[in-house]
């Protein structure tokens, strides 16, 4: 009778909890805590939570090989890597590449956050992580969850759900992170800089720009290519006028389903065994620096092209340089605004902003060229 | 390929890129404005 009884509780979870596993349901529900109740990046963070619970409940089987269900979101989503550009689709949908185009000069702006990817890069390396896992870590600091979700899958799996976690975890605390960075690498007088009024951008250019952009970066990076043709062919889905079902799809029904099957396996990736190791869980320390150092390149590049511009760049507009639309830019607003009340640079600030996410995209690509088996 | 090489290429070929994306807006910019110039100019000439 009581090996009857023993054998039946052995085909329960219960005999099979271990103590990472209630650590990581804590993890869970702490993401599911902040996206419900203090809205940090809902959309992502509560799949992601959920699917974290999921994959620790022993013998639930869902992330097994070939058989589970989430295994099969994570295969054929993510590992195939179909999911992150179609995120870009719609991500593409959503972005006005126009004040980048009235101001073309700040898309250096984008360019110089990429240099906080690559500096945590090499930090990453010098703490003891291998090549590739030092390339995954450093794109956190470019603040683009899809195309870090995209380089863990191909050059570190192990560290995708902790990257993944890390990057949209940071992304929703930039007005957190940003701002004293901010104050502390620009003087008062500085922040209160007033842009040159934009030029008028022509609805041909709009349009021009996808299809010219797809060409060059392709031609010179062609890594980039799942990500930059994606993001375009949603922009050109914008800009023409003539597919706005097409538009429609790609920024709502689409983006919302395919946000539903990255979250959920990707939480699902953080099973105990994985996720509870210091080394994973320093990713967390170096993705903050990550992001530190991105916004500081950011800034300071802006400062050096002050130096050899005549019509000076408000330096806050560096900090929009990370590619976390549009929250980056609204920061820079706010901040701007508190030194001029009537300084508003929230349409000049969305020129690098979403110039950081080509970069993002462009550094990716150079590190997939460079180290992809 | 040495971490060091990997971060000097990464930086300058992100710089790179950005400036042929800059470079391509400019120049498009530019025939755009050429070719909104000449039809305005044409419509100009039919009155």
């Amino acid at each position: 009778m009581i090996n009857n009884l023993h054998s039946l509780l052995n085909t329960t979870g219960f005999a099979h909890l271990t103590p990472g596993m209630i650590i990581m349901w804590c993890i869970g529900l702490i993401l599911i805590y902040l996206a419900i109740k203090k809205q940090y990046e809902p959309l992502l963070l509560l799949p992601i939570g959920f699917g974290i619970l999921l994959v620790n409940l022993p013998l639930s089987g869902l992330m097994e090989p070939d058989v589970g269900l989430l295994w099969k979101f994570y295969h054929y989503g993510i590992h195939w890597e179909i999911i992150p550009p179609l995120i870009f689709l719609g991500i593409g949908a959503f972005t006005d590449f126009g004040p980048m185009l009235a101001n073309p000069r700040l898309i250096f702006l984008g360019a110089g956050a990429q240099a906080g990817v690559y500096l945590t890069f090499f930090a990453s390396h010098a703490m003891g992580y291998n090549i590739m896992e030092a390339a995954t870590i450093g794109m956190i600091g470019g603040a683009d969850g899809p195309t870090t979700i995209f380089i863990a899958s191909k050059l570190a799996p192990q560290l995708l759900g902790a990257c993944a976690v890390a990057a949209y975890s940071y992304m929703a605390m930039v007005p957190i992170i940003q701002p004293p960075i901010m104050r502390l690498m620009t003087t008062k007088a500085e922040r209160k800089i007033k842009m040159a009024k934009p030029r008028p951008v022509s609805k041909r250019e709009k349009l021009l720009f996808p299809i010219v952009s797809t060409f060059l970066i392709i031609l010179l990076i062609p890594a980039s290519a799942p990500l930059i043709s994606m993001l375009m062919l949603g922009n050109l889905f914008r800009e023409s006028g003539v597919v706005e079902r097409l538009k429609g799809a790609a920024q709502n029904e689409l983006m919302n389903i395919v946000t539903i099957f990255l979250g959920l396996p990707i939480g699902a990736t953080m099973h105990a065994d994985i996720f509870l190791q210091p080394k994973v869980l320093f990713i967390f320390v170096l993705g903050l620096i990550a992001f530190v150092l991105s916004t500081m390149t950011g800034l300071l590049l802006a400062k050096i092209m002050n130096v050899f511009s005549k019509e000076k760049i408000n330096p806050l507009l560096g900090a929009a340089g990370v590619s976390a639309v549009p929250m980056a830019a609204r920061v820079v607003h706010k901040v701007g605004i508190e030194a001029d009340k009537r300084n508003y640079l929230i349409m000049y600030a969305m020129g690098p902003n979403v110039a950081g996410v080509i970069g993002t995209v462009i550094a990716a690509g150079i590190f997939i060229t460079l180290l992809a088996p | 390929m040495s971490p060091a090489s990997i971060f000097i290429q990464g930086i300058v070929s992100v710089f790179f890129g950005m400036t042929l994306l800059y470079l391509s807006i400019k120049i498009t910019a530019f025939f755009v404005d050429r070719i909104a110039q000449k039809t305005k100019g044409g419509i100009q000439d039919d009155k």
